[in-house]
Order: C-alpha cells, then sequence, then structure tokens
C-alpha cells in the first residue's frame, strides 16, 4: 500500500526538471566558462561576497533591548514547545525533580531528547512567573512595562506578533557543562531571514537550571537586529510616519509585525540594493 | 593557489551543480550562478573539502548565488512557472504525457506553497539525491534537524497536494486518471 506521502514524494521525483545531468549542454572546460565572469564582475563580486558574509556574519554589539527582548523570545520558544508538548491538561510540576543531562555516550537524539525532558519537568506557570518575578527583569522589554495592560495581554499579543513575524526556533542538540547547565545549538529563522535567503542562522546559548529556574544566557537576536535595519529602511524611504503609526511601542506587536510583514517586499529589494 | 586542484574541482561537479541550478533557476540565471559559484571556489579553494564532500559546500554556495541573483532581478516567480519552461520527463504516449504533465504541475504548486526552507530541504533530498548527512553539512543543521523537517516537509507536501489534487479532478475523472486508491 502506497501512502500519500510516498505518492508526493514519487511524483516530485518524476517532476524534476532535469533528471539526466548529461543532457545539460554545457561549455566544456573551466577556462571558457570563467575567464569572461571573472574579467568582468571581479569588483561585484567582491562586494557581492562582503554582502553575503556581511548578512550572515553575527550582529556585533548587541544592545540591551536587543539582548532583553531576545531572552523574552527564547523563553517564549521555550513555553511554545512545552506547551506543544504537554497540552493543557498536563499536570504542572510545581517541584520539578532533580534532572540532569548526561550527554556522554548519548546520541544527538538523545541528548536532546534529554534537554526536553529537562525543560519539560519545568511548567509553563514556572517560567511565567520566573519572567514577571523579575528573575529574568533585566532582559524584559519595554512592551512588556506597559501600565495599561496587564502581563497576560503583553504575552498574548507577543507571542501572536511572533506568529506574524514566523520566528521559529529549534533546539538542535545541548552539551552538557555540569549538572545544572548545558550549552545549546538553537536555530533561528523568520521571514525576514528567509526573504533575504538566509538558512536558519544557528546561536550557541548557555542554558543554566537553578532554583527551579532556567535561565538562558544571551542569544544572537535576530529579528531585533533585522528590525533596525528595517527602520534603517524606512527612513531611508520616507515611511517613518507609518512605522511610527503602525509601531508606537516596538516590534513585538501584531501591528507591527503586520506592518513589516506587508513590507517585507520592499524591504528585501532595499536591501539588496543598499544593505 | 592550486590551478589543478581547482581543474578538477571542477570537472567533477560542473556537471551536478549546473543542475542543481537549473532545477532551480531559469538557464540564464543558473549559467551564471555556476559561474559565480565556482569563482567563490577559486577565491577559496582551500576552504573546500576534497572529493564527493565538496558537493555539499558547492551547493550552499550556490544557494545561496541563486537567491542573492533572484532578489536582485526581482525575479520572484513562482516556481511552477519558472519549471514549466524548462521542459518535461520523456514519456511513452501523448495522453500518459498529459496526466504526466498534469499531476507533475500540481506537484509543483504543491511545492511552491511549503515554505522556501521545506521546498529546498525536498529538492535536495528527492532532485540532488543528498544523504541526511550531506543536506546537514550543507547548512549546518544537525541530523536529527534535518530528518524532522524533511519529515515534516514530506508531509505537508503531501497534504497540500491531496488539497490540490482534489481541487483540480473531479471524482470520475479522479478516478479514470488515478484508479482507485
Amino acid at each position: 500500500m502506497v501512502t500519500d506521502e510516498e505518492r508526493a514524494m514519487a511524483m516530485l521525483a518524476e517532476a524534476n526538471p532535469i533528471p539526466d545531468e548529461g543532457s545539460l549542454e554545457l561549455i566544456p572546460g573551466p577556462t571558457a566558462h570563467f575567464v569572461v565572469p571573472i574579467q568582468r564582475s571581479s569588483e561585484t563580486m567582491d562586494v557581492r561576497d562582503d554582502q553575503m558574509e556581511r548578512q550572515n556574519r553575527p550582529a556585533k554589539g548587541i544592545r540591551v533591548f536587543g539582548i532583553a527582548a531576545a531572552a523574552i523570545v527564547a523563553v517564549v520558544g521555550i513555553v511554545a514547545l512545552v506547551i506543544s508538548q504537554m497540552g493543557e491538561s498536563a499536570p504542572i510540576v510545581t517541584n520539578p525533580p532533580s534532572t540532569t543531562l548526561a550527554s556522554e555516550g548519548l546520541s544527538l537524539e538523545e541528548q536532546e531528547e534529554a534537554v526536553r525532558t529537562l525543560i519539560n519537568a519545568r511548567d509553563v506557570e514556572t517560567l511565567r512567573s520566573a519572567v514577571s518575578a523579575g528573575w529574568i527583569e533585566s532582559h524584559t522589554p519595554p512592551d512588556a512595562e506597559d501600565p495599561e495592560r496587564t502581563f497576560d495581554e503583553f504575552w498574548t499579543s507577543f507571542l501572536e506578533a511572533q506568529q506574524i513575524l514566523g520566528i521559529e526556533r529549534e533546539l538542535q542538540g545541548c552539551d552538557q557543562i555540569d549538572d545544572t547547565s548545558a550549552q545549546c545549538t538553537i536555530g533561528y529563522s523568520d521571514n525576514m531571514t528567509d526573504a533575504l535567503g538566509q538558512w536558519p542562522l544557528v546561536t550557541s546559548t548557555p542554558f543554566s537550571f537553578v532554583d527551579g529556574k532556567i535561565d538562558m544566557g544571551d542569544p544572537t537576536d535576530n529579528f531585533l537586529t533585522a528590525y533596525e535595519r528595517f527602520q534603517s529602511y524606512a527612513n531611508a524611504v520616507g515611511i517613518q510616519a507609518e512605522v511610527q503609526e503602525n509601531c508606537p511601542v516596538g516590534p513585538f506587536e501584531p501591528d507591527c509585525a503586520t506592518f513589516v510583514i506587508d513590507n517585507l517586499e520592499e524591504w528585501v529589494a532595499w536591501e539588496e540594493a543598499n544593505g | 593557489m592550486d590551478d589543478s586542484r581547482f581543474a578538477r574541482l571542477y570537472e567533477q561537479h560542473h556537471r551536478r551543480v549546473h543542475a542543481y541550478c537549473r532545477r532551480r533557476a531559469t538557464s540564464d540565471i543558473a549559467d551564471e550562478a555556476v559561474a559565480e559559484t565556482f569563482l567563490i571556489a577559486w577565491r577559496k579553494i582551500e576552504d573546500v573539502p576534497d572529493g564527493d564532500e565538496a558537493v555539499p559546500w558547492l551547493f550552499a554556495v550556490a544557494y545561496r548565488t541563486l537567491g542573492h541573483q533572484r532578489r536582485s532581478a526581482f525575479r520572484r516567480t513562482k516556481l511552477t512557472t519558472k519549471l514549466a519552461s524548462v521542459g518535461a520527463t520523456h514519456v511513452e504516449a501523448p495522453e500518459e504525457y498529459i496526466v504526466i504533465r498534469q499531476e507533475s504541475q500540481q506537484i509543483l504548486e504543491a511545492l511552491s506553497r511549503l515554505t522556501a526552507k521545506e521546498q529546498e530541504i525536498l529538492r535536495l533530498s528527492v532532485w540532488e539525491e543528498l544523504t541526511h548527512d550531506e543536506i546537514a553539512q550543507m547548512f549546518g543543521l544537525s541530523l536529527a534537524a534535518v530528518r524532522k523537517r524533511l519529515s515534516r516537509a514530506r508531509q505537508k507536501l503531501a497534504r497540500e497536494y491531496d488539497r490540490i489534487d482534489r481541487r483540480v479532478f473531479s471524482p470520475l475523472l479522479r478516478k479514470e486518471v488515478h484508479g482507485d486508491r
């Protein structure tokens, strides 16, 4: 019995536009193929190469706000992970058991599973309480300090904005440092990095588990770096007023996220020309 | 500069890189992307792995180069449109050709509904026949991450295809074309 998935894959193989590499008519030999491009565009290539490297280079001197929101964003990623794994009716663990990562001798998948288990041992409420109680106080973005909104309102809005921006995180693996800390690799992508043709950016982030809390180090905040670039674009093309109107309190609001996405194509084109 | 090493690299892999680019872009863009890919390889020859391990390295460069060129030229046409001009697979009878063309267009339309990353990982696996290890190497992902992404992409492709299939075919025609499933 062929499954729908297998059938789709077979058809995709059939739809291969170049099923036989030998059928391609190519110019023989490297010399014929390369002399022209090198002579024509060596300077352009340098610029392009530099641009590509710059796009992929980790951001320098991330501002405190960037670090702050990055940590919150990362926590949200974990919350989403926990929610997806626990389900609404899952029991809340108020006193998580002492769990350690025994990564030695484990496969990558087993290490990953060990970390998920460790994270699952801490419940959603603990994470949220931890944020509101201030253990991550210095990491709280200004949006969360809006006196006219409750923390839950902020949180809901924050999650929605992330969804609109297409922010995805994937825990790819962890190395144990000691009984209470680990260094984890997190793949990050969003609609901006997708549009710019970047594969998920990988950051190495320290985690520590102390007093029932999960603390994260300072991951590179890719979205806020991108948002700064978006603001540069907005200033350059004269849409500051629209940005101000849609993004009065920062980028992690649904209206602002929608505005960014609506302007994505133009922004990327501008980045290519001016970035 | 080790010219002989570069020459070997080119001779060994240029067809595969060219095919990779042609599967994703029109002929002129692909030609330029191949040239730029090997130009970068030439400049960074010391970084290029030996043997078949060079393939994921070259594909990674070609992937970025293609993306860069497409955006620069505002060539954001959908994959289906681009591939329609490339040509179809060889078939025996006209009626079979029509069905396969139809299926190819539908599966490519389904593919275009996936995210760019999902599309790319499927094409690398199915069209370029890269192993999971090679895909992981190409994009600096873990093996587990590649497996998960591939699994999700396969499921999503099947779902999207099913939606298109239901839309296109009436039940009677569906039975004639696909048989009872």
